[in-house]
C-alpha cells in the first residue's frame, strides 16, 4: 500500500503521455484523487503496529552501501502525506488547461515530495529531497511569468546548495553506522541507536540545518523566495509553500532532532533566533509589498518561522503546535495563493495599489478570500488560530522571552492581512479588469476550495485530531531529544479545570 | 442547562442562512430569518433566566461541557459553556437588545444593495458576543473576543466603498487584536503558571501564585478589556467606529463589543482582587476616561460623535466601578445604559434617517414638531444618559459613585461627579440643538416607519424604569441577583458600609445634573449661540481635536512602523538579495572558470555534486 501511494503520481503522469492533451487536467486531476483516497485509506495502517512506525515497507536496494529503499508510514508522515495529496489535487486542477508537461511534472512533484514524507531511510530521504527540485525547477522555468528564468536560477542554486551539506551529513551518518555497527546503514530506525560525538554531532545538524532553513525558507536565507513565489504560476506557488516548506520542517522533526540531540540543544538558540528574525521580518516586509503575492509570501516567511520557534523550543506542546500549524499553513496558504490567483488573472495586476472592488463585483471570490484572509492572521475560531496558541504556549513554557516577542507578529499579520484583503477587495475596480469579463470565480473552483475552507473551520473548531495523530511520533522525538525541557511542562499538564 | 448552546446556535445558523443563501431567499424571507433567530434565542434566554430564578441561589450555576477542542501537551481544553446569573443578564441584553436593533434594521436598512449581508453580520455578531459571555474559560473567551472584533470590522467597514469606513474598520480591528494580544499573554502566563485557562481552575488556585505574577495577568487581562471598551488612551477606534450603519453603532455601543471589557473584568474578579495596583488602574483610567471623554462630547458637532464619545465617558464609570470591586454596581450601570445608549443611538438614527443622512447637529434644529415619537423616546434616553433624578442612569451612576466614596476613593468620586455635570451637559446640548429651536436644514423631515419607532418605545420603557431594579435604601435585585457569583471566590463582596446609601453625595450629583440642564437650556434650547468668547477658543479647539490623541498615536506608532517595514523592505533588496547574488555572480564565474567548456545548471550542479565528493572523502579520510 505505501508503494501504491508513492507510485499511483508517477503511473499516473506516465499515463498522461498516453493521454490526449486535452484530457491532461482530467488525468492528472483523477490521479491525484486516487492518491488522496489512498493516503486516506492508510489512516488506520498509521497506528497499528506498536514500533516506531505504523506501517513499514522495506527492501535492500544497494547492499554494499547499506541502503535500503524503505518507506514508513506513522501519525507524522501522514497527516503530511494526507496534506501533500489534498493540496495537489486542490492545486492541479484549479487553473484551465495547460500543456500536458505541467502535469506530468506536477504529479512527479506529488510524488517526490509524497516521498521525502515517507521515507525511512536517509538515503531515499535525499534522493526525493535532490529529486524534487527539478520538476519544482522546471514547472518554473517553464510556466512562470516574465522574470521566471532567474526565479528558477535562484531557487535551483539555493535549493542544490545547501543539499551538498546535507549529502555529507548523510554520509558521514552511514559511516558512524559502519564504524559502531559493522556496515553501512542509512535506516533511521538503525541511526536511532547511534551514540555519536558531540563534535560530530554539531556539524551533521549545521549540515541537515542549513538545507532545511533554505527550503522552509527561513531569514536570511529566504532571497530565493519573493521571485520564486512571485512568478510561478498560482498552483506552484501553492505547492512550494504548502507542500515543499513542510518538507524541510519535517526534517527537522523526523532527522535533525532525534538523531542528533545534544546539537538540537546546542543549537536550539540560534534556530530560535532565525525563527524570531523571521516572524518579525516576513511580518514587517509584508506590511510594504506592493504585489499582493509577495504580501502572502512574506506572511508565509514569518508564519513558518513561528512553527520553526515552536521547533526550536523543544517543548513537547511546541512540537505539536508546530505540526498542527504546518498543516494548518498547508491549507490556508494553498487557498491564499489560489484565490489570490484568481483574483490576479480577473483584474489584470498583481498591483495592490491598482487593485480593488472585488467585493462588489465579485462577492463570493470575495467572501471566500476573506475567510482565508482571517484564518491566516490567526482570527480564533478558525484554524490558524489553534496552531498559533500552541506553539506560543509550547515556546512560553521554555522560552518566555521569545513568545513575547513572536507575538507581535500577530498583530502585524492583522495589519498586512487585512490591508492586502482591503486593497483587494474594496475601493474601484482597476482599470485593467476585464470589462466584459466575469470578475467571479467559477463554480469548479468554488468546488475545489470549499473542501479547504470546510477545514479552516472544521480544525479551528476540532483541531484535536491532529495532535492526537502525531503524539506518538512526537513523544519518540521528545525521548530521543532529552525531556530536560519538558519537565516544566509536564508539571503543570492538566485537563484545564476538570 | 446543557440547552443553552441553542441561544449560541441560532444567530450563527442565521448568520450561514443569510450569507449562503441570503440571494435566493430575498429580503424579507432573510430578515424574517435573522431577526426571527434573534427573538427566538431572546426566548430561550429568558427560559434560561426563568429555570435560574426558579432555582436556590447556590445552584445558579451551569457548567455544561461539549467536546474535547484541544490536548496538546500541556494545553488541555473542553469546549464548555458557563451559565450563571452574570453571564444570564449579558444573554439577555445581547438577544433582548440584539433583537430590537435587528428589528428596527429592516427599516433603517431598507434601501442598501447588500441587505442581506449586513444581516448576516449583524447576526455574526450577535453569535460572536454571546460566545465571549458564555465561555467557560479563557481560551473561549478570546475565541469569542476575537470574533466580535472580526464582526465589529465587517459592519464598520460595511459601506466599504467609504474610505473613511475602510480606514476606521482597519483602526478597530487592528487596535481590538493589539488587546487580543494582551489576553493572549495572560492566558500563556496562566499556562505556564498554573496549568490551566478554565475560569474555575484559575480563580480557585490564584493563592499559589506570586502578587507580581497576579498583577501582570491582571494587566494583561486589563490592555484587552481596554482596546475593547475603549479606554483612554485605546478608545480612539471607537468614535471612528460611527463609520459604520447607525443601528450598527447601537450594537457595538450598547448590546455587544464594548460591554465585553466590563463583563472580562467583572468575570475575572479573583484576579483583580488579588491583583490591587491593577484594580486601582482600571478605576483610575476609568475615571479619568469617564470625564476625558465627556469634555470632548461637550464641543462636537456630528450628532453620533458626540453619543460615541458619551459611550467612551460611560464606559468610564463602568470600569471606575469594576476597579473599586463595585462589580453589581458596575453591571447595573452596563445593563441601563444597554438601554438607554441603544435607544439614544437608534433615536439619532431615526434624526439622521429623517434628514436623508445629514448627522451635522448645527443643520438640525427644531425637529420635535417633526418627529413626536423620536422626540419623546430620545428625551428618556438623554434624561437617562444624563443622570436627571429617577431615570435609570442617575440610579446606576449614583450606585457607582456612592461605592467609590463608602470604600474611600475620594478622588475618583469627584472625578466622577464633575464629569457627571459634563455629562448632563453634552447630552442636553445634543438634545436642544436637535429637537428645539428653529429647523436649520433644507430638507423636508419625516418620522421613520414604526418597525423603527417600536424598537424606539421599548428600548424607552426600559431606560424609564430600568432603574428601579435597585433603589438606593429600599432594595437593590442587582446585588441580590448577583450575589452567588461574588460569593464563590474572596473578593467579590463589598463591605455593608458602602452598600449603604450616601444621600448627601445623591443630593449633590443631583443638583449639579440639574444645573448642567439649566446651563444647557440657556446656552442651546432657547437660542443657539454661535459665537464663542475669545478666551474659550483656544479650549474649543484642544477638545474638538479630541486633544490630539489620534494624531499622536499615529506618529507614534503608525509612523514608527511604516518606517520600520520600508527599513526591513531596504534591507531586503540591497543586503539579503545583493548578497546572495553576489555570491550566486561568484558561484558562476568559478563554475566557468573551472568548467569553461559546460554551460548549463544540470552540469554545474555534476560539478557541485563532485567538490562535495571530494570533501566527503576528505572527511572520512581525515577523520
Amino acid at each position: 500500500m505505501l508503494e501504491l501511494l508513492f507510485f499511483l503520481p508517477i503511473i499516473g503522469a506516465l499515463l498522461l503521455l498516453l493521454l490526449p492533451e486535452r484530457a491532461a487536467r482530467g488525468g492528472a486531476f483523477i490521479a491525484a484523487l486516487l492518491t488522496l483516497a489512498v493516503s486516506l485509506v492508510l489512516i488506520p495502517s498509521a497506528f497499528g503496529h506498536s514500533g516506531a512506525y505504523g506501517m513499514l515497507s522495506s527492501v535492500t536496494w544497494v547492499e554494499a552501501w547499506g541502503v535500503h529503499w524503505a518507506l514508513g508510514l506513522d501519525g507524522l508522515s501522514l497527516v503530511l502525506t494526507i496534506l501533500t495529496a489534498l493540496v495537489t489535487a486542490v492545486a492541479i486542477a484549479w487553473t484551465p488547461a495547460r500543456p500536458r508537461t505541467y502535469y506530468v511534472l506536477f504529479l512527479l512533484l506529488e510524488a517526490f515530495s509524497l516521498g521525502t514524507f515517507l521515507a525511512a531511510d536517509l538515503f531515499v530521504f535525499y534522493v526525493f529531497w535532490e529529486a524534487m527540485i527539478i520538476p519544482a525547477y522546471l514547472l518554473i522555468a517553464g510556466f512562470g511569468g516574465p522574470r521566471r528564468a532567474k526565479a528558477a536560477i535562484k531557487f535551483l542554486i539555493y535549493s542544490l546548495a545547501p543539499s551538498l551539506l546535507m549529502l555529507v551529513a548523510i554520509v558521514t551518518l552511514g559511516y558512524e553506522a559502519f564504524l559502531q555497527f559493522g556496515s553501512w546503514s542509512f535506516s533511521l530506525p538503525v541511526l536511532q541507536h547511534l551514540v555519536l560525538p558531540t563534535s560530530v554531532q554539531m556539524w551533521v545538524f549545521a549540515g541537515f540545518a542549513i538545507a532545511f532553513l533554505v527550503k522552509i525558507p527561513a531569514f536570511p536565507f529566504h532571497s530565493w523566495m519573493p521571485e520564486a513565489y512571485a512568478e510561478s504560476p498560482a498552483p506552484v506557488t501553492a505547492m512550494l509553500s504548502a507542500v515543499l516548506s513542510k518538507t524541510a520542517l519535517y526534517g527537522f522533526l523526523r532527522i535533525a532532532l532525534p538523531l542528533m540531540p545534544v546539537a538540537a540543544h546546542r543549537f536550539a538558540p540560534a534556530l530560535g533566533v532565525i525563527a524570531l528574525a523571521s516572524i518579525l521580518y516576513g511580518a514587517l516586509v509584508a506590511l510594504t509589498q506592493r504585489d499582493g503575492k509577495l504580501v502572502i509570501g512574506y506572511s508565509s516567511l514569518s508564519h513558518l518561522g513561528l512553527v520553526l520557534l515552536g521547533i526550536a523550543a523543544l517543548s513537547y506542546t511546541g512540537l505539536e503546535g508546530a505540526v498542527l500549524q504546518m498543516v494548518n499553513h498547508g491549507i490556508y496558504a494553498t487557498a491564499l495563493f489560489l484565490l489570490f490567483g484568481v483574483v490576479e488573472e480577473r483584474m489584470g495586476t498583481r498591483d495592490l495599489q491598482a487593485m480593488g472592488g472585488l467585493e462588489a463585483r465579485g462577492p463570493i471570490l470575495a467572501g471566500l478570500f476573506l475567510i482565508t484572509v482571517l484564518t491566516a492572521l490567526g482570527l480564533p475560531g478558525l484554524q490558524g488560530f489553534a496552531g498559533e496558541i500552541t506553539i506560543l504556549t509550547g515556546v512560553y513554557l521554555v522560552q518566555p522571552v521569545w513568545a513575547w516577542i513572536a507575538v507581535i507578529s500577530v498583530i502585524l499579520a492583522a495589519a498586512y492581512f487585512i490591508r492586502l484583503f482591503q486593497k483587494v477587495a474594496h475601493g474601484t475596480a482597476p482599470s485593467t479588469d476585464q470589462p466584459g469579463g466575469r470578475p467571479e470565480i467559477g463554480g469548479m473552483q468554488i468546488a475545489l476550495v470549499a473542501p479547504l475552507i470546510v477545514l479552516m473551520f472544521v480544525l479551528g473548531l476540532y483541531p484535536n485530531p491532529v495532535p492526537r495523530a502525531v503524539s506518538r511520533p512526537l513523544k519518540s522525538v521528545t525521548q530521543s531529544v532529552g525531556v530536560a525541557a519538558t519537565t516544566r511542562a509536564t508539571a503543570t499538564s492538566e485537563v484545564a479545570g476538570k | 442547562m446543557q440547552d443553552a448552546i441553542g441561544i449560541l446556535l441560532l444567530p450563527a445558523l442565521g448568520s450561514l442562512i443569510a450569507a449562503v443563501f441570503g440571494r435566493s431567499l430575498g429580503r424579507k424571507a432573510t430578515s424574517y430569518v435573522t431577526v426571527g433567530a434573534m427573538a427566538l434565542a431572546f426566548v430561550w434566554a429568558v427560559s434560561v433566566f426563568l429555570r435560574m430564578l426558579s432555582l436556590p441561589p447556590a445552584q445558579r450555576s451551569f457548567d455544561p461541557v461539549y467536546w474535547q477542542w484541544i490536548k496538546a501537551g500541556s494545553l488541555s481544553l473542553h469546549f464548555g459553556l458557563l451559565i450563571d446569573p452574570l453571564s444570564a443578564i449579558f444573554l439577555l441584553i445581547v438577544t433582548g437588545i440584539g433583537f430590537l436593533i435587528h428589528l428596527y434594521s429592516i427599516g433603517y436598512m431598507h434601501d442598501d444593495a447588500n441587505f442581506q449581508r449586513f444581516f448576516s453580520y449583524l447576526n455574526l455578531f450577535a453569535f460572536a458576543m454571546l460566545v465571549l459571555v458564555t465561555a467557560d474559560n479563557f481560551l473561549f473567551l478570546l475565541v469569542g473576543w476575537g470574533a466580535v472584533g472580526l464582526a465589529s470590522y465587517l459592519l464598520i467597514g460595511f459601506w466599504h466603498t467609504r474610505p473613511s469606513a475602510v480606514s476606521a474598520a482597519r483602526k478597530a480591528l487592528v487596535l481590538n487584536v493589539a488587546g487580543d494580544v494582551g489576553i493572549m499573554l495572560a492566558i500563556f502566563i496562566l499556562v505556564m503558571t498554573l496549568g490551566r485557562v478554565s475560569y474555575s481552575g484559575v480563580f480557585s488556585h490564584i493563592s499559589s501564585l506570586t502578587s507580581l505574577q497576579v498583577e501582570l495577568i491582571a494587566f494583561l487581562l486589563y490592555l484587552g478589556a481596554a482596546a475593547k471598551s475603549a479606554q483612554f488612551p485605546l478608545h480612539v477606534w471607537l468614535p471612528d467606529a460611527m463609520e459604520g450603519p447607525t443601528p450598527v453603532s447601537a450594537l457595538i455601543h450598547a448590546a455587544t463589543m464594548v460591554t465585553a471589557g466590563v463583563y472580562l473584568i467583572a468575570r475575572a474578579y479573583p484576579i483583580f482582587h488579588a491583583a490591587p495596583v491593577a484594580a486601582e488602574w482600571v478605576a483610575g483610567i476609568g475615571a479619568f476616561t469617564a470625564l476625558f471623554a465627556a469634555t470632548i462630547a461637550l464641543v462636537q458637532n456630528d450628532i453620533k460623535r458626540v453619543i460615541a464619545y458619551s459611550t467612551v465617558s460611560q464606559l468610564g464609570y463602568m470600569f471606575l466601578a469594576v476597579g473599586i470591586s463595585a462589580y453589581a454596581a458596575g453591571i447595573f450601570h452596563l445593563t441601563m445604559h444597554a438601554f438607554f445608549k441603544a435607544l439614544l443611538f437608534l433615536g439619532a438614527g431615526s434624526v439622521i434617517h429623517a434628514l436623508s443622512g445629514e448627522q451635522d447637529m448645527r443643520k438640525m434644529g427644531g425637529l420635535k414638531k417633526f418627529l413626536p415619537i423620536t422626540y419623546w423616546t430620545f428625551l428618556i434616553g438623554t434624561a437617562a444618559n444624563a443622570g436627571v433624578p429617577f431615570f435609570s442612569g442617575f440610579f446606576s451612576k449614583d450606585a457607582i459613585l456612592g461605592e467609590a466614596l463608602a470604600t474611600g476613593h475620594f478622588w475618583l468620586w469627584l472625578v466622577g461627579v464633575v464629569a457627571a455635570f459634563f455629562s448632563a451637559l453634552y447630552i442636553f446640548r445634543l438634545f436642544f440643538l436637535v429637537f428645539h429651536g428653529t429647523y436649520r436644514g433644507d430638507g423636508h423631515p419625516h418620522e421613520s416607519p414604526p418597525v423603527m419607532t417600536v424598537p424606539l418605545v421599548v428600548l424607552a420603557i426600559g431606560a424609564l424604569l430600568g432603574g428601579y431594579l435597585a433603589v438606593p435604601g429600599a432594595w437593590n435585585l442587582f446585588d441580590q441577583w448577583l450575589a452567588p457569583v461574588y460569593s464563590r471566590y474572596p473578593g467579590g463582596l463589598l463591605p455593608a458600609a458602602a452598600t449603604a446609601p450616601n444621600w448627601g453625595a445623591i443630593a449633590l450629583t443631583s443638583v449639579l445634573v440639574l444645573a448642567a440642564v439649566w446651563v444647557a437650556w440657556n446656552l442651546f434650547g432657547r437660542q443657539v449661540r454661535e459665537e464663542l468668547p475669545e478666551g474659550l477658543r483656544p479650549i474649543h479647539k484642544v477638545l474638538y481635536n479630541k486633544y490630539y490623541i489620534d494624531e499622536i498615536g499615529h506618529a507614534v506608532f503608525v509612523w514608527t512602523v511604516d518606517r520600520l517595514a520600508v527599513l526591513a523592505d531596504l534591507f531586503d533588496r540591497v543586503v539579503v538579495d545583493g548578497i546572495v547574488m553576489g555570491i550566486a555572480a561568484l558561484v558562476k564565474g568559478w563554475g566557468e572558470a573551472l568548467a569553461p567548456f559546460q554551460s548549463g545548471y544540470l552540469r554545474r550542479y555534476g560539478l557541485a555534486v563532485l567538490i562535495g565528493g571530494v570533501f566527503v572523502v576528505a572527511y572520512l579520510t581525515l577523520v
